[in-house]
């Protein structure tokens, strides 16, 4: 290259001549840039997950999934050929996942999201959350307090459980047996028997006697399960509860924050946790006692984290409004651009 | 000519002749009458008129106006904060003042001036479990304290329908956008306009105007320095008319003789009630210039007539209006057919135009009748002499333009033919880049550096809206759009049009912004649900919600009252005639795929200033070549009536052609469009040139009588003629290179050197191609003869040539070049 360009400079008219073709060509490659455009998605995003440290994927508005093999830096889109909201994604390993979302989308793949093909669902409802145990039993959570589940890796999905007229928004299990699902007003449901039965420890919406308003338990939007002891959930105007009985007895912790709302907890099971909200994040390095606002780079005032994963390792990943991505390492989150 | 035209001729040209005192009265009570009319002319120019009124978008547009306001008057003030952000109480307070004064005009649509601190913008909160409410986000006052202050902060941050829209992302700066209503003059919009900039500026805020009505404002400013332009470009005018004539009768006639009809034109304008836009004065100036030229010929005729005559100006203004009269009626008829042609575009500013300019380019015509009339009564006899003394000496001037033209048909034939063939050829390639529109980003009409394009720049920079918006529609059955297929095309719609046009899409707004905001406030401020839902019903339910929980003012600005028409509004960053063509195919693209009508009703493209432009520029697109083909098309068979000859219409034709090639690779060169604002002065300059070489065959006609032989009567022709070709050339030169030099409108300095290069490459033409057709193609409607062929007319040549004193340099260098010249044909 260098060489060629010192031969090229010789007389003035070759001098021209590479001036101009150089010109031509920038004429020629620069609307091409323009158009082509990377597949950066702008997309809001509401999930991920990752089922070892390198891969994971994110699922969003107008049927998006994207896809990482190397712990979140670089993304590239799965074709879904959906338009649907996808609420809600798990990966059990590194080919088998689900995705769910409106209109009761349910959607599988078995070879890590090369090819995703759509699963019956029974009911026609917004789905919220899909869990998996193994590659072949599941459940999802979704509108109309409704718990669906499958033992066949959803070739055959039925109505697990179905109660009020309420939106559930998350499950999650510890172990194959302990699992809990929130929702709207405060409901929590437990199971301990892998899913067959439900029970309900939390939760309530009445009338008020006085007012005639509409009265109930903080809505809940996420909740993660350590142990069959200790569980943790999030909801609006900054609501943080935990129990350390299994559910007997819910405690308020107290985070300093904005009264917004908190879309997403995470925790690496020990002793750190993540919670994602609209313009407010925070992260404990204590189990709990102690929280700091997350600085985002560049910050995230008055957007917002809807999902947030544990990378398996040192690391988690944020996704959220528009498609923005965070990567955490060590001690910072850093924007993904790719 | 026929006999009868010839005696008629005569007879006419005594009659004037004898009666010039009559007739300059008679010019004088027309002049005052004139005058009379030309203190009624109308400075404003009303958007309407600009546009193609037959183009089916703008038909669209002009209903959905009624309903939403046109996107075309739209005015933006943006407010910015120089230190610090606006959310302090000093910034937002003025803000609300603006917006409250501005909402009080009478001139603007009062539902379509936005800004944060309009009623109409609301934010929605949680009132109770499932209970929203839906507030006024600024109204009426201002946040009070700190906490207040955060939570507008947050509420505008996190709406996407505000944030990046109606306050810049990094919150130093606000805007309210504003619709004029469509009668009002832009100068009067304008003008309002800068009386909230004057009055709310101050050390830490400036205030931007941008905007159609306020960049028209901004042209209407120039006026003053317009008027400056003209009086400079006049006094080079005179200084070198003095230069050529060297007395005061060539300098004082053709200015007045302009002047005259400068005042006939403004009179026309001001009897038919056209709109005299500052855009198009140059216009104007043109014509001026055209009638200097025209009388410039007529002055420098009579005082070779004069010469010839003995100083009787009697039979020296007989034998000017004699022989000038025929060239004088075929040049400018070609010239108002240029004009003429305008007509055929469907904007009703072009026909105003055709007709207006057509009538005074037409008037022009009696310079060759009022020219001798004035000069018979200029004190002259002394001055003749002088002048014929003068011109009695071979001046260099002279030597110059014989040498041109004896290289052209003699040795240096090879080389002008070749030359003509290069610059022909490249000037074909240039101009097929010639775009249509605006080719560059911000206003053409103004240089990059004016404060409009800065501010506009500003805008374009800080905010995801823009001035270049375009507009899809939607209109059904009553009640229609609430039809769930509506909203989820609207949004499907921005959605593709976003994902085609990442590079310039900068945001849409609907009423979806407003139902997703309150599905998302319905769900507990759960992000998730900030969209459309997909099932129908929860979608019809949801825009029942808004509809009884919204009031319409909020609303209206997207869907009407009787629910049946519907408008999404997206901004894009630049209007680019490339990228006009690129929003249209993106958005026809959508259409493919998904129906235009729908059970209830359909949809309809395009609105918004995008939609216009894209309007005009098929309109110009298409009646461009349709009105070249005309404007050549008339001029050729006007060249055929006058010279009566088909290969004289062919002659006189094709060099025009050329040189409107070479003008309009100049414009493709400067990256100039076409557009409205040039289409005007590329068709007068398409007629621009013919006189010079109608003026120029008519003189070789006459002088072939009288040498009988080619190359004499070539050069004759081009040192009688052509001299005073060159002349005109360098006095309309003169005249242009002001509006080059001083003017602050970009638009106005390129058509400058536009008709400056029209000009100068006909006046080259003259000198070379010309008279290397004549000689090659010995046309008979030159040896036909002429219309005064007569022996006292041959005298008046000799005289005034000052051949007496020269003729056997002359005679010995015909002889040299024709030798030469035949030499080089064996």
């Amino acid at each position: 290259m260098k060489a060629h360009f010192r031969l090229s400079i010789n007389t003035p008219i070759s001098v021209l001549s590479v001036l101009i073709l150089g010109f031509t060509v920038s004429l020629l490659v620069v609307p091409v840039m323009l158009h082509a455009q990377p597949v950066r998605s702008q997309d809001d995003l509401f999930s991920v997950t990752f089922p070892n440290e390198k891969e994971g994927w994110a699922s969003g508005r107008y049927g998006t999934i994207l896809h990482t093999t190397d712990g979140g830096k670089t993304w590239s889109r799965q074709k879904t050929g959906t338009e649907h909201t996808l609420s809600a994604i798990h990966f059990v390993d590194s080919k088998n996942g689900w995705v769910v979302g409106e209109e009761g989308t349910i959607m599988h793949t078995n070879d890590g999201g090369k090819t995703w093909e759509t699963q019956k669902s029974p009911v026609n409802l917004f789905l919220m959350d899909v869990h998996f145990l193994t590659p072949l039993k599941g459940f999802i959570v979704g509108e109309r307090t409704h718990i669906l589940s499958t033992n066949d890796g959803g070739k055959n999905w039925k109505i697990q459980f179905k109660d009020l007229d309420y939106i559930l928004k998350a499950i999650a299990f510890c172990d194959a047996k302990n699992g809990w699902v929130v929702g709207e007003f405060g409901y929590i449901y437990r199971t301990r028997d892998g899913g067959e039965t439900w029970e309900q420890q939390a939760g309530f919406s009445d009338l008020s006697e006085e007012t005639g308003e509409l009265i109930g338990g903080t809505y809940l939007f996420d909740v993660i399960a350590l142990d069959p002891l200790t569980v943790w959930a999030v909801g609006i105007d900054g609501y943080v509860t935990k129990t350390i009985d299994g559910g007997k007895t819910w405690q308020q912790v107290q985070v300093k924050g904005l009264k917004a709302p908190f879309f997403s907890i995470s925790s690496d099971r020990q002793n750190t946790f993540i919670i994602g909200g609209t313009g407010n994040c925070f992260s404990s390095i204590d189990g709990g006692k102690t929280w700091r606002t997350i600085e985002f780079n560049p910050p995230i005032r008055y957007s917002w984290i809807y999902g947030i994963a544990w990378r398996k390792g040192s690391g988690f990943i944020a996704v959220g409004k528009e498609g923005v991505m965070y990567r955490s390492t060590s001690k910072t989150w850093e924007k993904i651009v790719f | 000519m026929s006999n009868d035209t010839k005696r008629f001729m005569d007879r006419f040209a005594w009659f004037m002749a004898s009666h010039r005192l009559a007739i300059l009265l008679v010019v004088l009570v027309v002049l005052a009458v004139f005058f009379y009319g030309a203190l009624k002319i109308r400075g404003e120019v009303i958007l309407q008129d600009m546009l193609p009124y037959d183009h089916p978008y703008l038909k669209l547009h002009a209903k959905f106006s009624e309903v939403f306001g046109s996107g075309g008057s739209g005015g933006v003030i943006i407010v910015k904060v120089k230190n610090g952000n606006i959310f302090n109480k000093d910034t937002l307070t003025k803000l609300q003042n603006i917006t409250n004064e501005v909402e009080m005009w009478e001139e603007v649509y009062r539902i379509l001036t936005v800004s944060i601190a309009s009623r109409s913008i609301k934010k929605v909160t949680t009132l109770k479990k499932g209970e929203i409410k839906i507030e006024p986000l600024m109204w009426p006052n201002v946040p009070g304290t700190p906490a207040e202050m955060e939570d507008l902060k947050t509420s505008i941050f996190s709406t996407p329908a505000y944030n990046g829209v109606l306050v810049s992302q990094d919150g130093t700066a606000a805007l309210l956008f504003t619709e004029f209503k469509e009668n009002i003059s832009y100068e009067r919009a304008f003008g309002l306009l800068r009386e909230i900039a004057e009055k709310y500026s101050n050390d830490n805020t400036s205030i931007h105007l941008v905007g159609y009505p306020v960049l028209m404002g901004w042209i209407y400013s120039f006026k003053q320095q317009i008027y400056q332009i003209f009086m400079v470009s006049m006094i080079l005018m005179i200084i070198m008319l003095f230069l050529i004539f060297r007395n005061r009768v060539g300098m004082f006639v053709p200015v007045a003789t302009s002047f005259f009809f400068t005042i006939v034109g403004l009179g026309i304008m001001g009897f038919t009630g056209f709109n005299f836009s500052p855009l198009l004065y140059v216009l104007a100036f043109l014509v001026g210039a055209m009638m200097v030229s025209h009388s410039v010929q007529s002055t420098y005729r009579y005082l070779e007539e004069l010469h010839a005559a003995n100083n009787d100006s009697g039979q020296a203004c007989y034998m000017t209006m004699r022989s000038m009269v025929i060239p004088a009626f075929a040049a400018v008829t070609t010239d108002a057919a240029g004009f003429l042609v305008l007509g055929l575009a469907k904007i009703a500013l072009m026909k105003q135009l055709a007709l207006v300019m057509s009538l005074w380019m037409t008037s022009i015509v009696l310079t060759s009748i009022l020219t001798p009339i004035i000069c018979s009564f200029m004190p002259m006899r002394e001055a003749s002499d002088k002048w014929s003394a003068e011109r009695g000496k071979l001046d260099r001037m002279d030597k110059v333009i014989v040498a041109i033209t004896r290289f052209s048909i003699g040795r240096g034939k090879a080389v002008i033919f070749g030359a003509i063939v290069g610059v022909l050829a490249l000037s074909i390639w240039l101009s097929l880049g010639i775009k249509v529109g605006d080719p560059t980003p911000g206003s053409p009409l103004l240089w990059p550096d004016h404060k409009y394009n800065q501010d506009q720049a500003l805008m374009n920079k800080a905010f995801d809206a823009s001035s270049d918006n375009f507009m899809l529609f939607y209109e059904g059955k009553v009640g229609s759009v609430y039809d769930p297929a509506v909203l989820t095309t609207f949004e499907a719609f921005s959605r593709h049009m976003k994902q085609e046009l990442p590079d310039i899409y900068k945001s849409s707004s609907s009423v979806i912004s407003i139902v997703k905001m309150v599905n998302a406030t319905l769900h507990d401020g759960d992000q998730l649900w900030y969209q459309l839902p997909k099932n129908p019903e929860l979608l019809y339910g949801l825009m029942g919600y808004v509809k009884s929980n919204t009031d319409m003012g909020t609303l209206s600005r997207f869907i009407d009252r009787m629910l049946q028409r519907a408008q999404m509004t997206i901004y894009f960053s630049d209007h680019t005639s490339d990228n006009l063509l690129r929003v249209r195919d993106a958005a026809y693209n959508f259409f493919k795929n998904r129906p235009m009508k729908l059970e209830n009703g359909e949809f309809m493209l395009a609105g918004g200033r995008v939609g216009m432009e894209i309007a005009l520029n098929d309109e110009m697109k298409e009646r461009h070549l349709e009105m070249d083909s005309i404007v050549y098309g008339a001029i050729f068979v006007l060249c055929i009536i006058s010279f009566l000859s088909i290969v004289g219409g062919a002659m006189l034709t094709v060099p025009l052609i050329f040189a409107n090639l070479v003008a309009v690779a100049y414009m493709a060169m400067n990256n100039i469009g076409l557009s409205i604002n040039t289409l005007p002065v590329t068709a007068i300059g398409a007629g621009m040139g013919v006189d010079f070489a109608i003026y120029f065959y008519s003189r070789c006609r006459d002088e072939f009588v009288n040498e009988g032989n080619w190359t004499k009567a070539i050069l004759m022709g081009v040192r009688t003629t052509g001299k005073a070709v060159v002349y005109t050339g360098l006095t309309m030169f003169a005249a242009l290179l002001p509006w080059y030099f001083m003017s602050g409108l970009k638009f106005q300095a390129q058509m400058g050197v536009f008709l400056a290069v029209v000009l100068g490459v006909n006046v080259l033409l003259t000198l070379t191609l010309h008279p290397l057709m004549l000689y090659f193609l010995k046309p008979r409607f030159i040896t036909r003869g002429g219309v005064g062929v007569e022996s006292e007319f041959s005298n008046a040549e000799k005289h005034s040539l000052g051949l007496n004193g020269n003729r056997i340099d002359t005679d010995e260098k015909i002889q040299d070049i024709h030798e030469k010249g035949g030499e080089s044909n064996r």
